[in-house]
């Protein structure tokens, strides 16, 4: 008789997922700046109070989410909101691996990704809404010009995508109080399709301006931010139905009071 | 399952009864398939201020543009561009095949307004659908679409040149790219649609 010890590591969270934090708003300067205005001067926009999740959701979360609404489940969605790389990393379909439980869901396609928001009474949040959140780091609410910060972002985003995804909670949490905004997962907005840039293939002339109809000129707020191209490089990429392996979300919420947001 | 054919047979009944331009073919009441636009419940008002869903358009042929009335350059020549492909088509496809604008801009484009620019742009209203929508539907069915749009300014907006041909059956058949493009794979397409 051979006695057999098994260890099992349970998957407890680093922080309490679902839970939000209150996000004052502010100004934001957006990456994507319109060069044919009349004033010469950089533009901004107001970015309203809103509350964010802390963490992206979690496996776990979603597994929830999709348990108890079938038509989310991989094997029953419809190809129109999610391709065939939906949830492919849950072995069965149905549950994510027991050390992932903690980990950001990924492989989820902005229709999925909008769908559980919107049964929590959330939704995703806008990319001014993410970009303002993000440029926090541990002490400063904007540490967008601390070029150590720059360097830190671009650190993660140099790294490969690990076998296994960290937990959420398990990077940094910013002065926010929010957790994960860089160095974990990308994540999805609610208008991402607002990122229109010019083709990839090197026949593209140019602007291609007959692809779209654009103002004609437009620059970036800091050309030595490339953290920040590479994030709305990538959200220039992406079709709603995607499901991709380092893609994740959190949701938003308006504050109390607010009438529907966009 | 069963539960969607006796809901099937309901609508059929429903359309033989009530036969409007939209639909009037019996055989259209299965249910969606997995890549039909026509999943979206979603309910957009027209330019006769009628309300209106997504799917009612099932049936026919679409061809679809995301565009705003007040845009100077790009929108009037995708109008123009969706013109020349309707005056390419047969009387018998143009009999099964619809035109449909969808405002990027709805808070501007109410319907009225859209009145007003189909009478400009002489857009006959038996075949020509103008839709103003919530923000979120409209960015919703541009995503559907895979167009990409956004406001710079106030009524002004950077988007996506694009024309997408719907088969009968709400898919995605085909989709025309940029301004002033030959016309030759939509129409292919829209032949292709109207054999099935």
């Amino acid at each position: 008789m051979i006695g057999i010890a098994v260890t099992v590591a349970l998957p407890l969270p680093l922080v309490a997922e679902g839970e939000m934090a209150r996000i004052s708003g502010g100004t934001l300067t957006p990456f994507f700046q319109d060069l044919d205005r009349e004033e010469k001067r950089i533009q901004t926009v107001e970015v309203g109070d809103f509350y964010l999740d802390i963490t992206p959701v979690t496996q776990r979360d979603f597994a929830a989410f999709v348990r108890g609404n079938e038509k989310w489940q991989r094997g029953k969605i419809m190809r129109l909101f999610a391709d065939e790389g939906y949830l492919r990393n849950w072995p069965d379909g149905v549950t994510p691996k027991l050390e992932e439980e903690e980990s950001p869901v990924t492989n989820v396609s902005w229709f999925a990704a909008k769908a559980y928001c919107e049964k929590r009474g959330k939704r995703l949040p806008t990319i001014h809404e993410w970009e303002y959140a993000a440029r926090a780091d541990e002490k400063n609410h904007n540490a967008s010009r601390d070029p150590t910060f720059q360097k830190r972002i671009l650190n993660w985003y140099g790294k490969p995508t690990p076998a296994t995804l960290p937990k959420v909670g398990s990077t940094y949490k910013n002065a926010f109080g929010v957790y994960d905004m860089h160095g974990l997962v990308w994540e999805w907005t609610l208008d991402f399709n607002s990122v229109l840039l010019t083709g990839e293939s090197r026949t593209d002339k140019g602007l291609e301006r007959e692809l779209f109809c654009a103002g004609g000129s437009v620059g970036v707020a800091d050309v030595g931010d490339y953290a920040s191209f590479m994030r709305y490089a990538f959200r220039a990429s992406l079709q709603a139905d995607y499901a991709v392996g380092n893609l994740g979300f959190r949701c938003a919420k308006d504050q109390e009071g607010d009438h529907e947001k966009k | 399952m069963k539960k969607n054919r006796i809901f099937s047979a309901g609508i059929l009944c429903l359309a033989v009864i009530s036969c409007h331009r939209f639909s009037c073919h019996p055989n259209e009441a299965a249910p969606p398939s997995g890549l039909s636009l026509y999943q979206m419940e979603s309910v957009w008002r027209d330019a006769q201020n009628r309300e209106i869903r997504f799917d009612a358009l099932k049936g026919k042929v679409e061809v679809v543009a995301m565009v705003y009335t007040s845009c100077e350059y790009a929108c009037p020549r995708i109008v123009g561009d969706m013109k020349r492909i309707e005056s390419s088509l047969t009387p018998a496809q143009l009999e099964k095949t619809g035109f449909v604008l969808i405002s990027i801009d709805p808070k501007r484009d109410i319907p009225k307004k859209l009145k007003t620019f189909s009478e400009k742009e002489s857009l006959n209203p038996d075949r020509w659908n103008l839709l103003t929508g919530s923000e979120s539907d409209v960015r919703e069915m541009a995503a559907l679409l895979g167009v990409r749009y956004k406001e710079i300014e106030e009524g002004f907006f950077s988007h996506s040149n694009l024309i997408t041909i719907l088969n009968r059956k709400g898919e995605i058949l085909h989709q025309q790219k940029g301004l002033g493009t030959d016309p030759d794979e939509s129409l292919g397409a829209i032949s292709r649609a109207l054999k099935d």
